[in-house]
């Protein structure tokens, strides 16, 4: 069945539109403008020699023991770029830590609960793009109520 | 010029294969509810991180909260089975637009924002649009995802090299996210001399050339198709990153309408249906004339 004019002409200006915002977000917006804005996951560049960083959470428990909690939204209710492009805000304020470790107590009951929360970055250095060390850099620390 | 863009854009399509797209697209959700856009249902807990992307500021729309998140997701999952079982599918279906684009919203305002899900959320507002026997509004459907999912990758070229420069493809890029969050194999791979190079490489490259699926046609558009899922396959296998709220968008390039309709087969023998019944001959199925 072949469609009016009136069908044809919303389609194409209702397309031209969302194509017209999507180019603009493409070129001149930032990820403010989702779902309309640039493409930019993984579009930033490492340099050969430059350093890789990531953020990651160290829980010391009760009895000593030292784990890792990975920033997930089923531990954490977080992930972990969300918690790399907040880091500011838990550097100014450590307490919200407080909630991190709360959520991890109510999604994961079973596991043992922290007394101490430390967010760490970690460095790795590259030379020729392949990693020839490791440092952990300690951004923020919790003592757990 | 502009009849030779108008039947580009209205290309005729079979329904058929809007019919199975969107049984495809529509069951998808929940598991994208559940697993890829999850973190929402984590953020019931963090209320203080949410920082609400422009439409949501602009719609005064609130932040994760129980009472919010769990109706929501009740509401779409309704909805989508209701676009699939043909249960009004045109309205179903707008619901199921609106509520996904809540969600999606909701999952990408707490610092972080993802670009796997353009081509799905297209994909989820021009379905309601085709009604049960055009063909010419089938094809601008299909035109419409095949678009958001070319825009997708050659957008990203284009922002690779706008925010990466050149050192996007000639750098440590997926040293970094192999370091991340890199498997097995993908420290294998890392291992061996100037492959991650080279992949930076041939990814930027495809990126720029994926236009072209828009004009193959037949066995080459299909092993351009072919490709991509290679692609994604490959990035799943070596960083756990999959795309897959984009990959099944991909489904939008294929001849989706030569999977027999159950319905139909059984009322025709085994016999695969490949033709669309011309229009007028769509009494045997009385579901796909409503809405």
């Amino acid at each position: 069945m072949e469609l009016s004019a009136g069908a044809r002409a919303w389609r194409v200006i209702v397309s031209g539109m969302v194509l017209a915002v999507l180019l603009y977000g493409t070129v001149a917006g930032g990820d403010d403008l989702f779902p309309f804005g640039p493409m930019v996951q993984y579009a930033f560049s490492v340099p050969p020699d430059g350093e890789i960083r990531s953020l990651h959470l160290q829980s010391e428990t009760a009895s000593g023991g030292r784990t890792e909690i990975p920033i997930e939204p089923y531990y954490v209710g977080v992930r972990r770029a969300e918690l790399e492009t907040q880091l500011t805000r838990y550097e100014r304020d450590p307490s919200l830590l407080q909630g991190l470790a709360d959520t991890y107590s109510r999604l994961r009951p079973q596991d043992p609960r922290p007394i101490r929360l430390r967010l760490v970055t970690r460095v790795i250095t590259l030379k020729d793009r392949r990693p020839v060390s490791t440092r952990d850099d300690e951004r923020v620390s919790w003592s757990v109520r | 010029m502009v009849g030779a863009l108008n039947r580009w854009w209205f290309e005729p399509v079979p329904v058929r294969r809007i019919t199975v797209l969107r049984t495809i697209v529509y069951l998808f959700l929940p598991v994208d509810m559940l697993l890829f856009t999850g973190s929402v249902w984590g953020h019931v807990h963090t209320t203080s991180g949410y920082q609400p992307v422009l439409v949501a500021r602009l719609l005064h729309l609130p932040g994760a909260s129980p009472a919010l998140v769990y109706p929501l997701f009740a509401v779409v999952v309704v909805a989508s089975l209701a676009a699939v079982l043909r249960r009004a599918p045109r309205a179903a279906g707008y619901v199921a637009a609106l509520g996904y684009g809540y969600w999606a919203l909701l999952a990408m305002s707490y610092g972080k924002v993802d670009h796997d899900h353009l081509a799905l959320i297209v994909a989820l507002f021009v379905l309601p649009t085709v009604g049960a026997r055009s063909r010419e509004a089938a094809g601008w459907a299909v035109r419409c995802v095949q678009i958001a999912v070319v825009a997708a990758y050659f957008l990203s070229a284009y922002a690779k090299i706008r925010h990466g420069g050149w050192e996007w493809p000639n750098g440590a890029t997926f040293q970094w996210a192999i370091s991340r969050r890199g498997t097995f194999f993908g420290e294998f791979l890392a291992g061996v001399p100037n492959a991650l190079l080279v992949s930076q490489w041939v990814i930027l490259l495809a990126e720029t050339a994926s236009p072209a699926l828009l004009f193959l046609r037949g066995r080459p558009l299909y092993a351009g198709v072919l490709f991509f899922l290679g692609f994604h396959a490959m990035t799943w296998a070596v960083i756990t990153i999959h795309f897959l709220p984009h990959v099944i968008c991909l489904a939008a390039f294929l001849p989706l309408e030569r999977i027999p309709s159950r319905r139909r087969s059984r009322r025709r023998g085994a016999r695969a249906d490949v033709a669309e019944p011309p229009a007028g001959e769509v009494g045997g199925r009385p579901m796909e004339v409503a809405g």
